[in-house]
């Protein structure tokens, strides 16, 4: 089983790596031919398209292989170490880009759920991958898989949303067949926060919940939960400059690259500050 | 919702005028962000800075020990003035709840005006609109804001938590904090991984009420046990000695289960420590266990420091397991080892309405994103050559996402009069 599941992530990161290059290479002959079809959809890429596509889909489902022998051999899901997160992170992040490519036929959001994702692969790779042996504190299936699920789905929503802020940053300052029109992005990325701002509450919730159960308190100020909470605040913020004051365009991107610097802080934050997540 | 700024009619007094203020003040959007961004601030502020460990409360002597002996340390000449801005123990500072309180009252007047500008605007005769889950939605999110912050301060305020309730096997402790609660730690069970790291650890105990039992159960972690409003969790555990002081004509001074949960650094290695308090004798006895094995096994030895009257000074001597051993009056032996048992003991009676505060946000947010309604006004006017425009617009003037469906909506006109 273990050689089976190091070849499933070799795999994976071979396939993601693949579209990426695809990716790239889509974006060059765009650029070459002066991209004078709508975006992601122009007849001269097509075949590129479709083996980036298909390498995309390859990659995520050799993920998914990844984290369903994950659970074989542990019993329970791949989210009680930073190696299992980074995969479920991954596996959330290429998730959205296809779903991205699907609904809004944007192939650069696509891409760049694809990057992003063969970088946390990546950064899984350089960790220990054996199994560890499971605190008693995560002993409890089911809130330790809808806790860092519904992490997953937010940090790949928001994930989402950042990607469309910072095209939207760098349509308004140049034309690029390969991106829509400034407002579609405005629009997508909106709509990323709003999923994500949903799946970010529900996994304080549920943290906060579990935390009462295994810890006898439900906040207790931990450098996670606290950067969670920051996090949590900025795209309040977010929402209510949109919604109250008609924010829209450059300073809402701005705030939602800010909330995704934070979503990074909370993610990355246990190598730093220690704290009951440390694990 | 902000109430625009207009000019106080003379006939009102200062006071009526002072107030107008303050809730105009209260009123800002502006304000809000402000708390937020405050929040947050505070927030960050407690990552980044050392804190006091829970259970500490500031002012007390454990507190002064620890910014002495812990703060200090790492910030230096910059101590005082950081425990002057309470930066050590952020959560509990005055400021910090201040602005939690502030921002509940900035919330409460909002959503006020919010509701009186929707009923003004039903008034003239309209028809009353029906029950739509957007509006119902934005209130149950602020309302839940409210009811969040009203938990976490009747907790904070009202409530007490314990983190290190410690007894050993065999022994009972009262709770304290005026519940008229002890706990008896019958006995405590602990399994390892092969790695030897923990895999469960379970307490059996008996609770007592004015020294009648009134439950009795098992407390693992993810399991606590509760009894009347006072909840116990597993927290912790540890090695323990079996101790018995003796004094003048061999009077019983201490005989029991002593926790050893503190460390002692002498060496490479620490040592893990307790105290026996026995202040009818004015002694202070500290326990250390030098070479502890598992429970049972028979090469076990401890050290004893023993203190009178603090007088300053410890006189230590060494014990095996099973020993006795007189000492300037004393008789102490080491009768053998066990474990202790960590918990956290808390009250918390704004526990409820923590939780009811979060399903009410959830389902407030779901209500208001993803069932949003959306009005549009149209206006039907004739033109000088007898041709009818239609003007349709949304009814929110920042509504983002009115645009695509008023292209349907346009679309639409235009293929039925084309049809026509």
């Amino acid at each position: 089983m273990t050689g089976f599941v190091t070849m499933s992530f070799l795999l994976a990161i071979i396939f993601l790596g693949l579209s990426v290059l695809l990716s790239a290479c889509y974006f060059i002959i765009n650029a070459r031919h002066a991209g004078k079809g709508s975006p992601g959809t122009s007849g001269a890429q097509k075949p590129v398209l479709y083996l980036l596509l298909i390498a995309a889909i390859a990659g995520w489902a050799f993920i998914t292989e990844v984290i369903l022998a994950r659970i074989i051999v542990t019993g329970h899901g791949p989210f009680s170490s930073m190696y299992e997160f980074s995969i479920a992170f991954s596996w959330g992040i290429v998730a959205a880009g296809l779903l991205l490519w699907w609904r809004y036929r944007i192939l650069a959001l696509g891409a760049f759920g694809f990057v992003l994702a063969l970088a946390l692969l990546l950064f899984a790779g350089t960790m220990p991958s054996q199994p560890s042996s499971l605190a008693p504190a995560l002993q409890q299936s089911f809130l330790l898989s809808a806790h860092v699920t519904a992490a997953v789905i937010a940090y790949a929503a928001f994930a989402a949303g950042f990607g469309s802020a910072v095209f939207y940053l760098i349509r308004i300052h140049r034309t690029a067949g390969w991106l829509p029109e400034p407002d579609r992005l405005d629009k997508i990325s909106y709509q990323a926060v709003v999923v994500g701002f949903f799946f970010i509450t529900l996994v304080i919730v549920l943290g906060a919940f579990w935390a009462d159960i295994a810890w006898g308190t439900y906040w207790s100020w931990d450098p996670k939960e606290t950067a969670s909470l920051v996090t949590w605040l900025i795209y309040a913020g977010y929402l209510h400059a949109r919604l109250m004051r008609g924010w829209r365009g450059t300073k809402t991107a701005i705030l939602i690259i800010v909330g995704f610097l934070a979503v990074l802080l909370t993610y990355f934050g246990n190598y730093f500050f220690g704290g009951l997540h440390s694990y | 919702m902000e109430i625009k700024h207009r000019k106080f009619p003379r006939a009102l007094s200062f006071f009526s005028k002072l107030g107008l203020r303050v809730w105009r003040l209260f009123s800002s959007l502006q304000l809000a962000v402000i708390l937020v961004l405050a929040l947050s601030a505070f927030g960050l502020a407690s990552i980044l800075v050392i804190q006091a460990p829970s259970g500490i409360a500031a002012g007390s002597r454990e507190y002064a020990l620890w910014i002495e002996n812990v703060a200090r340390m790492r910030f230096g000449d910059l101590t005082g003035f950081m425990a002057f801005l309470r930066l050590f123990d952020v959560t509990h500072s005055p400021l910090f709840i201040f602005t939690g309180i502030l921002l509940a009252v900035n919330i409460i007047i909002c959503s006020v005006n919010r509701w009186k500008a929707r009923m003004g605007a039903l008034s003239g005769g309209q028809v009353r609109r029906p029950f739509k889950f957007y509006q119902a939605g934005i209130y149950f999110i602020h309302l839940s804001i409210i009811i969040l912050i009203a938990g976490f301060l009747a907790g904070n305020y009202f409530g007490f938590r314990n983190p290190s309730f410690i007894v050993s096997e065999g022994m009972t402790r009262e709770v304290g904090y005026g519940t008229n609660l002890s706990l008896r730690l019958e006995s405590f069970e602990d399994e390892y991984w092969a790695d030897g790291t923990p895999r469960d650890y379970r307490s059996r105990v008996v609770i007592y009420e004015g020294g009648s039992e009134v439950k009795r159960g098992l407390i693992r972690v993810n399991e606590p046990l509760a009894c009347r409003d006072v909840r116990f969790y597993q927290s912790s555990f540890g090695p323990a000695a079996s101790i018995e002081v003796r004094g003048d004509g061999s009077r019983q001074l201490y005989s029991g289960s002593v926790a050893l949960p503190m460390q002692m650094k002498d060496g490479p290695s620490p040592y893990p420590m307790g105290i026996i308090n026995i202040p009818d004798a004015g002694l202070i006895i500290y326990v250390v266990g030098s070479e502890l094995d598992n429970p049972g096994r028979g090469n076990s030895r401890i050290d004893l420091g023993i203190s009178r009257d603090n007088a300053g000074s410890i006189k230590w001597i060494s014990l095996g397991r099973g020993e006795y051993r007189d000492f300037e009056g004393l008789k102490l032996g080491f009768t053998g080892t066990g474990q202790y048992s960590g918990f956290q003991v808390s009250r918390d009676p704004g526990i409820n309405l923590i939780w009811t505060g979060s399903c009410l946000f959830l389902l407030g947010l779901g209500m208001a994103f993803f069932f949003r309604d959306r009005r549009l006004s149209a206006v039907l006017r004739r033109e000088g050559d007898g041709r009818y425009t239609i003007l349709i617009k949304p009814a929110a003037s920042k509504d983002p996402g009115a645009d695509s469906e008023l292209q349907e909506i346009t679309g639409a006109l235009h293929r039925q009069q084309e049809d026509s």
